[in-house]
């Protein structure tokens, strides 16, 4: 079962902290930049340097799934953007898995803001769907639905928040879309919003 | 590409610029991956001077030369010591041993995931040698 999805759809330049997505998606940034996420083309644009926001939405347990789709961005060498999980709200502390400009898909931990790479996946970061399964025996870093790399490191045990993480070294904007968290009973993914119902005219009676 | 265990170093100071990862890690190409146990405190530092790699590479002989780096045999996880000579058992049971890791108990019947488990689990309690994987 779901319990964030955001396709990011709004105006362009809505703030992040300014923007409601779809389900349990409203935005809270933890750590640390003073630049703020925002909308472009309905998707979300990363802010400058480092940054985590969460969302609003409550996993049942500590096991769950994050992810979303990269689209583009990545031009630093440390760049990076990618889920995140079990993150605190006070404490900067989480996993997460993402695309990096350096060494493709890159699997990491924070723990009091200091970064351990638990692991990586080395081919050049494209347009994927990047997902982080968060369980206690393992966390698994899947790529386009292709599990990439699996740690069995548990360090960091409580729930948190679902949310992203972002490393923007050139302010060059990291582009995401489609993300989603969802408890591993319901298996759900990202689900699109409804299409608009089609107009109907009437039909018109010529005289 | 092949996979290999390893036994290195750690690097890194913690920032996202320069995280901690094992030594081995800079020497890999944009093509190769790996996953590796890494034991850390409270605060997110290590604290055992020493990561257990599970390298996916191309070419794994540019890790030969990187100082206490040591390559563990390559054999499957399900064999036996026993496939190893009695100098390759000594030499493995001494990349653990001098790092002060337990080898009571591992003999030419123990099995090489049951030496992957011992490392893995003097790193990390909540180690298991099936969820420690990198895609080929």
């Amino acid at each position: 079962m779901s319990f964030v999805t955001d396709s990011f759809t709004d105006a362009d330049n809505t703030l992040l902290s300014a923007h409601t997505g779809e389900l349990g998606a409203t935005w809270t940034k933890k750590w640390y930049s003073s630049f703020n996420a925002k909308i472009i083309s309905n998707q979300l644009r990363s802010a400058y340097l480092n940054c985590t926001w969460y969302a609003s939405g409550t996993p049942a347990s500590a096991e769950y799934d994050v992810e979303a789709k990269y689209v583009s961005g990545l031009i630093g060498p440390n760049d990076f953007i990618g889920p995140a999980g079990r993150m605190s709200t006070t404490a900067d502390t989480f996993y997460t898995a993402g695309a990096a400009y350096t060494g493709g898909y890159k699997l990491l931990k924070c723990v009091a803001e200091s970064f351990t790479l638990l692991g990586s996946y080395g081919t050049s970061a494209g347009n994927t769907v990047v997902k982080l399964e968060i369980r206690d025996a393992a966390k698994k870093l899947y790529v386009d639905g292709v599990e990439r790399v699996s740690s069995s490191d548990n360090a960091i045990t409580a729930a948190g928040k679902a949310g992203f993480y972002n490393y923007d070294q050139y302010n060059s904007g990291l582009l995401i879309d489609n993300f989603s968290a969802s408890d591993p009973s319901g298996g759900a993914t990202y689900a699109p919003p409804p299409p608009r119902p089609a107009l109907r005219f009437a039909h018109m009676m010529v005289r | 590409m092949a996979k290999r265990f390893y036994i290195s170093p750690i690097a890194g100071d913690g920032s996202f610029e320069n995280p901690y990862r094992p030594v081995l890690h800079d020497t890999m190409e944009q093509e190769d991956g790996g996953v590796w146990e890494i034991a850390s405190d409270a605060n997110g530092r290590p604290i055992i001077p020493y990561a257990l790699c599970l390298v996916n590479a191309v070419n794994h002989g540019k890790f030969g030369g990187l100082a206490n780096v040591d390559g563990l045999p390559e054999i499957t996880l399900d064999s036996t010591l026993s496939v190893l000579t009695n100098p390759q058992r000594n030499v493995l049971l001494n990349f653990l041993s001098k790092r002060g890791i337990d080898t009571s108990g591992l003999n030419v019947n123990s099995t090489f995931r049951e030496v992957i488990e011992r490392v893995g689990k003097a790193l990390n309690s909540n180690f298991n040698s099936l969820n420690f994987d990198v895609s080929a």
